[in-house]
């Protein structure tokens, strides 16, 4: 979506018709639009938002111009109307939405004049877009205008895209931004159609018909408590991961608090035991791998090893088998007896030779054939020798694999212990501040609480995993029973494909996150280390939270701000590059950024910094912006600038503004 | 052979169930919840027979444990290969069995029921398979779980279980011999 133009009448304090239109240039891509404070910059934000989604966002809700209202008489009917134009996928529509009112009573009170107006304004809204003709307008049907809208920018994202300075250093703050990335990135296409997918396969396991058959009907009934037993446990989990979370988070709050201690001893303390914990996460997260590292070197080609004394008596075996006279002889690979019989027939071999009954080639030849298969062992003694050697192929270091495996397991066990000892020396010693003593009195609990709710949130997986294999054993024992019956078949076949197509893009899904969540921390960290002057390493969380990596003192709003311009610059980047775009899938689509005072909390080197940036990852920004920022922000900027406005208001006759009547020149 | 879905009772499957991780439906996991040194029902079932034959040890049912356990034929049917290998080397050695060389030859290399007899041949060959099987439970049962109580000491006893019997078997010898008939 590109936006090209935008229009306002008698909308808020703007009076008349206004015009913007933006620069949709690909270089100079930057559309501003300066005003003194309270000039009506935040209005041309709420504008847009009620235009394109009907949000409202003014406290007073009547959105016609006062001076307009001021001059009704009753029964007089006013319209005001905003109406944006863009460009979505190479077609330019224009949504315009309007609001009718009526005067319903006029007087005079205190010698101000009052002006009722009808309690529910007349609300109408038509989108329509231009055909290739360039003149041809076609209107799309008003039940399917939200949800167009929708497809063009999601509601749900808008105000990653349309947003005021207040607002923005918010946004990389939020609990949850994983459904809007996979908005942008559109990845909720895929999303969508897998989600599809799952409910298609349920319907059609409802259609097998298992009344013939006491199991089958056993593992229906079962794969319906196991279903719901699944969500219970999902549901479950979450509520698990959270508290997880939550106490986690206390842990290392109340060791922020800690490190700004102003007693020397404590402040090191903290620190010590920061220290020490994050390396003891890391050695337990290790032995647990090593554990099961170990246990799969044990299963690999076990037979193989422990059969090693077995199978050298089986070779001597053969070989004694093979010295006996008529014993076994390893046969010609891959010739069977039909070929023989072939060449018996035909009465010559293939060098030539004739083969004539009773003589020594005839009975050369016979003899080949009575070790080939299907009539001797000989082959099968040979695909028994090659099968040997691959078995045994992988097992040469089987013991040393192991023997390596259970030292590194010792080392680390030896590291956990120490660190243990350290720990509980730490935090042995004694605070002698009361209040630090209270923090870390806390901090015991919290921790304490955390491995608690990290006990039952491995619990809880374990019993989910459990219930999802017992799902896929009745699903099993179902498409088993399916299978064996003819009217079955068919709807078997269907969930088999249905299932392949859900695996194929559950996989695709999964993969192209992967993509989405590695770049984006690439981006952002590139993005932030440009804007932000210190030294800052950022990390994207599994719910795309942006967090720092060695944080222990809390941020300003600057900060936040300048780590929301990181983000979005990034996403919007993204979206731009199509990073997940293939010759057969294009997901990649482009976004204006509409901004309004996006610089009232960052300080002037940030707004520089950001302002080289913004430019070049976002396909259109807009922003209205205060003269004051414009000055320090114009220097970076200038070069990218398609088109700037001013925003005015009208003086009265002594020169004085008047606040409800502003325009855009 | 090897196409069907195998289940055994009693005694041995409650150490079946104490040696492999469980997935699935297993009503009684709870009183299986020790350190896993097998990552699945045929992981165990490939490996337990040639072990139970070299220390010379079958196993017989013991239905006086009431416990079941199981695997689908699906299961079995993806491992085929290493089973029947391990068959194999099983009929060509049992002389308990069969003392007649050729018998354990033709025995070890025919797979198809072609004929009744073949089919009656097979089963029986089978039975012993199993019931090495079974003795292979037993002796990773004694060796394992009866032995140890946390993760520690089966890491402890695996390693100690495989360098054990390398070194009992003379391993380096056995590999020298066994490449000197492979090449």
């Amino acid at each position: 979506m590109i936006i090209n133009k935008l229009e306002m009448c008698d909308f808020r304090q703007y009076i008349g018709l206004q015009e913007v239109e933006f620069s949709t240039d690909s270089e100079k891509n930057v559309t501003v639009l300066i005003g003194v404070n309270t000039s009506g910059k935040t209005t041309i934000i709420r504008a847009f938002e009620w235009c394109l989604y009907g949000k409202n966002g003014f406290e007073d809700t009547v959105l016609l111009n006062s001076e307009v209202r001021e001059n009704m008489k009753v029964e007089d009917v006013q319209e005001t109307w905003v109406a944006v134009t863009f460009t979505h996928d190479e077609k330019v529509y224009t949504i315009k939405r309007s609001q009718r009112y009526i005067c319903v009573e006029r007087h005079v009170e205190n010698g101000k004049v009052v002006v009722e107006l009808g309690k529910k304004p007349q609300e109408d809204i038509i989108l329509e877009y231009l055909q290739k003709d360039g003149q041809t307008k076609s209107k799309i049907d008003k039940s399917n205008i939200e949800e167009s809208m929708n497809r063009v920018l999601p509601k749900d994202l808008s105000d990653y895209f349309f947003f005021g300075g207040e607002r923005i250093s918010g946004i990389a703050n939020r609990t949850d931004l994983s459904k809007a990335v996979r908005g942008l990135m559109r990845l909720d296409v895929l999303e969508n159609a897998y989600t599809h997918l799952r409910t298609v396969v349920k319907e059609f396991e409802g259609d097998i018909d298992t009344t013939g058959d006491a199991n089958a009907q056993k593992a229906k009934d079962s794969l319906e408590t196991y279903t719901k037993r699944k969500t219970e446990l999902e549901e479950e989990l979450k509520n698990y991961e959270q508290q997880v979370a939550y106490w986690l988070e206390e842990e290392k709050s109340f060791d922020t608090q800690l490190a700004k201690s102003n007693i020397e001893q404590v402040k090191e303390l903290a620190e010590r035991r920061r220290r020490a914990q994050s390396v003891l996460e890391g050695e337990v997260k290790k032995i647990e791998r090593i554990k099961r590292e170990m246990v799969n070197l044990f299963n690999n080609r076990t037979f193989a090893y422990f059969g090693l004394p077995s199978i050298k008596a089986s070779l001597e075996f053969l070989e004694r088998q093979n010295k006996k006279d008529g014993g076994v002889k390893e046969s010609i690979p891959a010739m069977e007896q039909d070929a023989i019989d072939y060449l018996i027939k035909r009465g010559t071999c293939i060098c030539g030779t004739p083969l004539e009954p009773n003589t020594m080639p005839f009975m050369r030849v016979m003899e080949e054939r009575r070790v080939l298969p299907p009539e001797h062992v000989g082959d099968a003694v040979r695909q028994y020798k090659s099968k040997s050697e691959g078995y045994l192929a992988g097992t040469e270091n089987y013991k040393e694999n192991i023997e390596r495996k259970f030292i590194e397991y010792r080392e680390t066990k030896r590291q956990i212990g120490q660190l243990q000892n350290e720990l509980e020396a730490l935090s042995e010693k004694v605070i002698d501040d009361t209040e630090a003593r209270r923090i870390e009195n806390n901090r015991k609990d919290a921790h304490i609480k955390y491995v608690e709710a990290k006990q039952d949130y491995d619990t809880c997986n374990r019993k989910l995993g459990e219930c999802q294999s017992n799902l896929e054993n009745c699903r099993k024992a179902i498409e088993k029973f399916a299978n064996s019956s003819k009217r079955n078949q068919r709807t078997a076949r269907l969930i088999a494909y249905a299932q392949h197509v859900y695996k194929w893009l559950l996989d695709t899904y999964r993969d192209k996150e992967e993509v989405v969540r590695t770049e984006l921390q690439k981006r952002v960290n590139d993005n932030f280390s440009k804007m932000y002057h210190g030294e800052r390493a950022i990390e994207i969380d599994d719910k795309y939270r942006v967090r720092y990596s060695d944080i222990t003192t809390e941020e300003s709003d600057g900060l936040k701000a300048v780590k929301s311009f990181a983000f979005i610059a990034s996403l919007v980047s993204m979206a731009k590059d199509k990073i997940l775009d293939e010759e057969d899938m294009k997901l990649g689509q482009v976004y204006p950024v509409v901004m309004d005072a996006p610089f009232s909390n960052v300080d002037e080197i940030h707004i520089d910094n950001i302002c080289k940036i913004l430019p070049r990852t976002a396909n259109q920004v807009i922003m209205a912006v205060m003269q004051k920022d414009w000055e320090y922000a114009s220097s970076n900027l200038q070069s990218y600038v398609g088109k700037s406005y001013k925003i005015e208001k009208d003086r009265d006759v002594f020169g004085k503004e008047i606040d409800t009547a502003t325009h855009i020149v | 052979m090897f196409d069907k879905d195998f289940r055994i009772t009693g005694k041995h499957a409650n150490y079946w169930k104490d040696l492999c991780e469980l997935a699935g439906n297993v009503p009684d996991r709870k009183l299986h919840d020790n350190f896993k040194i097998f990552n699945a029902y045929i992981d165990a079932y490939i490996v337990c027979p040639l072990i139970g034959y070299q220390y010379n040890r079958k196993g017989v049912i013991d239905n006086s444990i009431i416990n079941d356990a199981g695997m689908l034929a699906e299961v079995i049917g993806k491992r085929r290969q290493e089973l029947k290998y391990v068959y194999q080397i099983i009929m060509m050695l049992d002389v308990d069995s069969e003392p007649d060389e050729d018998k354990r030859l033709y025995r070890a290399f025919k797979f198809a029921e072609e004929t009744p007899e073949d089919k009656v041949l097979i089963e029986e060959n089978m039975k012993i398979f199993n019931s090495y099987f079974l003795g292979g439970l037993e002796i990773l049962h004694e060796e394992f779980v009866e032995r140890c109580h946390d993760a520690d000491d089966y890491l402890k006893q695996i390693y100690a279980y495989v360098k054990r019997f390398y070194d009992e078997q003379n391993g380096d010898a056995i590999r020298e011999g066994i490449n000197r008939y492979l090449d």
